[in-house]
């Protein structure tokens, strides 16, 4: 059985990081806590 | 949170317990029986089958009753005044300048109350921190501002982010409009292509947030807010992300009775977990991921899974590579 070693393989140009939010589901149904207004400042 | 003394002798106070329990059962009740939460879950089935359009239809009517809202609150308050170990059923969201409150929490649709601190905004402001990014959350969602706090805000479009997004294509936010809110405004905003950002406020912001995750982009983007270039992007697929840490703990655990599991994540609507998935595929067992590589290099439909397939299959399997020819590019 051939395996590759998954840092070799490569990664899509558009780098995706994974739902950043802090949903809960385990706990108690679906919740994106995540910030609702951005902010600006300066 | 509540310690000491008060909290040992409620939790050596077995009848105080059950009581509290009561009253956390009794006010999901009286807030689950309120008529406007009953007419949102009875219709949420068939709005979601219709579309993202229809879901926020039924949104905008509960967050436009005011009554409705109050109503929920209200009992919320009462039980938390009657016992302060009674937590009531919503759950808190909290940063450095906000506080909210799920009232509603469906996978097709999620209502929140959230109140922003000007004096929080103002600090923030003075802090001299580096600006945030702007957010296009890649989702669809509706804002009603019971209160506006006279705030000021700015209104910015991007490019669509569709299934086809990529990075290099993002191309540039742009400043759309500044305006100045007022009390009862009701905004709609396609988050995949349009966000605004709270430049400043007289006082606190007090507003219902509607979102749902129906017909979302792939991804939300975040611009820069000086080059107003793409800087990073995240999945707007929190189960699609729960999925690929799954299929990397498999193939931790060596798992593959588990194969068909990874090939059927290989069908996953969005590109980024399309790909992530074969990665796990080939780090599991590449023999039996090389005919589905195959096809992803001939026939995906988004152009950087064609072509990070077609490189794995370059780097990794030569002797198949030369009779595989995109058919797009």
């Amino acid at each position: 059985m051939k395996t590759i070693d998954i840092r070799k393989l490569p990664e899509l140009g558009t780098r995706v990081a994974i739902h950043g939010s802090a949903r809960q589901q385990e706990v108690g149904g679906v919740f994106c806590a995540g910030v609702v207004i951005v902010v600006s400042s300066g | 949170m509540i310690v000491g003394e008060a909290l040992e002798t409620w939790l050596n106070d077995k009848t105080a317990r059950s009581a509290t329990a009561a009253a956390m059962r009794g006010v999901a009740e009286s807030i689950a029986a309120v008529p406007a939460f009953l007419e949102l879950r009875q219709g949420l089935g068939a709005a979601a089958e219709t579309g993202a359009g229809a879901v926020l239809g039924l949104a905008r009517r509960f967050v436009g009753d005011d009554a409705a809202v109050a109503a929920v609150l209200d009992s919320a308050v009462a039980a938390a005044a009657a016992d302060p170990f009674c937590r009531p059923p919503l759950r808190a969201s909290r940063n450095l300048v906000q506080d909210g409150l799920l009232l509603f929490g469906d996978p097709a649709l999620t209502i929140q109350v959230a109140v922003t601190s000007a004096d929080a905004l103002a600090v923030k402001r003075a802090s001299g921190e580096p600006p945030p990014p702007i957010s296009f959350t890649g989702e669809l969602g509706l804002y009603r501002f019971v209160r506006s706090g006279g705030a000021w805000l700015s209104f910015w479009s991007a490019p669509f982010i569709g299934p086809d997004f990529t990075a290099s294509a993002g191309g540039r936010c742009r400043l759309r409009e500044r305006r100045r809110l007022a009390d009862g405004d009701l905004l709609e905003v396609d988050g995949r292509c349009e966000a605004f950002t709270v430049d400043s406020a007289g006082s606190d912001l007090v507003y219902l947030f509607a979102a749902t995750p129906l017909e979302a982009g792939p991804v939300g983007v975040d611009y820069d807010p000086v080059s107003l270039e793409p800087v990073a992007a995240g999945s707007t697929d929190d189960a699609g992300s729960r999925i690929q840490m799954m299929l990397a703990l498999l193939r931790t655990m060596d798992r593959r009775d588990a194969a068909p599991l990874f090939a059927e994540a290989l069908s996953a609507r969005h590109f980024h977990a399309r790909w992530q998935a074969m990665r796990e595929f080939l780090a599991l067992d590449a023999e039996l991921a090389l005919p589905h590589l195959e096809q992803m290099a001939a026939a995906d439909p988004h152009p950087e899974v064609r072509a990070a397939a077609g490189a794995t299959l370059a780097a990794f399997f030569p002797e198949t590579a030369e009779r595989v020819a995109p058919c797009r590019s």
